[in-house]
């Protein structure tokens, strides 16, 4: 495989990524960034925190393997 | 914007130059080393991308390399959870804060309780009628408990000597239509607290005081040196609250309220961008500030709004802001220097 190709891959996906679109590959799986607002949570301790907002990628697939192995 | 797989090939044959085909043939090559990389129950990495591997439960799963993620997630890298303020922790303090402020330290609550015991022990002395009003507030005051009884103290001389200004100042009415007839005796106080003895009764029973006991007139004295001095000064600074606010979204950085929140809406990685957009969004007139934090080693410049007493208030302020930062904003604790 090329290495240039697997440069120029890494580039334009995180290009477009950072850009929050969503990159589908037929037959491989879906890269989608999420949005989450910040949001108040409450620690076992009683302490009350506010999460901050955050950006995460999420890929999703449907390739799946049995585990019988 | 959805990029699929012919968009991404089209791309891919842009930026490499290669033939459509074997862009075509070297990304399924790149999918099949995965699939069969994870299959074999390892991770295939791509270097600064992330990781493919298969889950306990047989699902392709991929994770982003730190690098990716922080790109990603580049506007809110480095926050943190911000602990709420605890209400008790900020409630008590600031009254106390206040009050001495206002009050000074020289409180008068140990002459208070000398009185007391004085009274106490000079009982055969027999006081006139009009004293009795006057020494319930004082003996309110108890000594020993000193954290509330102290506070409480003070609050009840403010109160007294509101009541009393209050009283000097309705006091031209009240000797026009009532002083010549009857002997009031709260504004008989109020002659004694502000030292002002026109009224001819008035004058007599202070003379009646100080001759009965001296501690008593000194404490007088005090008293009304006391109340002259902050009737002007408190006016002052009724008068400078109301022409600022301390936090708020427009308006000058005030540096007591860098206690609160602001709403940060725009993150660079070069300071001087940020102070470029700083800078203008202060001449639209908002309270505007550059912070920085550093995230994986790499230095952050953040461009906040406002100064806020809470998080409420902050989000308040937030959900109203013009068009992006309305929606496109987050809030962050202010950094004391």
């Amino acid at each position: 495989m090329d290495t240039i190709f697997i440069k120029a891959f890494k580039e334009i996906l995180r290009e477009h990524l950072v850009e929050k679109n969503s990159i589908e590959i037929d037959g491989f799986g879906a890269f989608e960034v999420i949005h989450y607002e910040q949001h108040q949570k409450r620690y076992s301790n009683g302490k009350v925190v506010m999460m901050p907002p955050k950006d995460v990628l999420e890929f999703k697939s449907n390739i799946k393997v049995s585990n019988d192995n | 914007m959805t990029i699929d797989r012919k968009k991404l090939i089209e791309l891919l044959t842009d930026k490499t130059d290669l033939a459509r085909e074997d862009v075509e043939a070297q990304l399924d090559q790149l999918i099949e080393r995965i699939i069969d990389a994870a299959d074999r129950g390892k991770a295939l990495e791509i270097k600064e991308f992330g990781l493919f591997f298969f889950d306990q439960d047989g699902e392709l799963k991929f994770e982003p390399s730190e690098e990716l993620s922080t790109e990603i997630s580049f506007k809110y890298a480095g926050m943190k959870p911000v602990e709420l303020k605890p209400e008790r922790n900020t409630a008590i303090p600031r009254d106390d804060d206040q009050i001495s402020n206002i009050v000074g330290d020289d409180v008068i609550v140990v002459p208070k309780t000398d009185q007391k015991s004085s009274t106490e022990k000079s009982k055969p002395t027999p006081k006139p009628k009009s004293e009795p009003s006057s020494k319930p507030i004082i003996k309110k005051t108890p000594r020993k408990k000193k954290d509330r009884s102290a506070v409480w103290a003070i609050l009840a001389f403010i109160s007294v000597l509101i009541f009393g200004s209050i009283l000097y100042f309705n006091r031209p009415m009240n000797t026009i239509s009532d002083g010549s007839i009857e002997v009031n005796e709260p504004v008989q106080q109020d002659t004694e607290i502000t030292g002002l003895t026109e009224n001819d009764s008035n004058t007599e029973n202070f003379e009646e005081n100080s001759d009965e006991s001296g501690e008593e007139s000194e404490i007088e004295v005090q008293i009304s040196d006391e109340v002259q001095i902050p009737n002007e000064e408190q006016m002052n600074e009724s008068e400078v609250s109301t022409q600022g606010e301390l936090y708020g979204l427009t308006g000058n950085l005030i540096e007591e309220a860098n206690d609160g929140y602001s709403i940060v809406v725009h993150s660079f990685y070069n300071e001087f961008r940020a102070s470029q957009v700083a800078d203008n969004l202060s001449t639209e007139g908002y309270r505007t500030q550059v912070t920085s934090r550093t995230v994986g080693g790499i230095e952050v410049w953040r461009v906040s709004l406002g100064q806020f007493e809470s998080i409420p208030d902050a989000q308040e302020v937030a959900d109203s802001l013009p068009e992006p930062y309305n929606e496109n904003n987050f809030i962050q604790r202010i950094q004391q220097q």
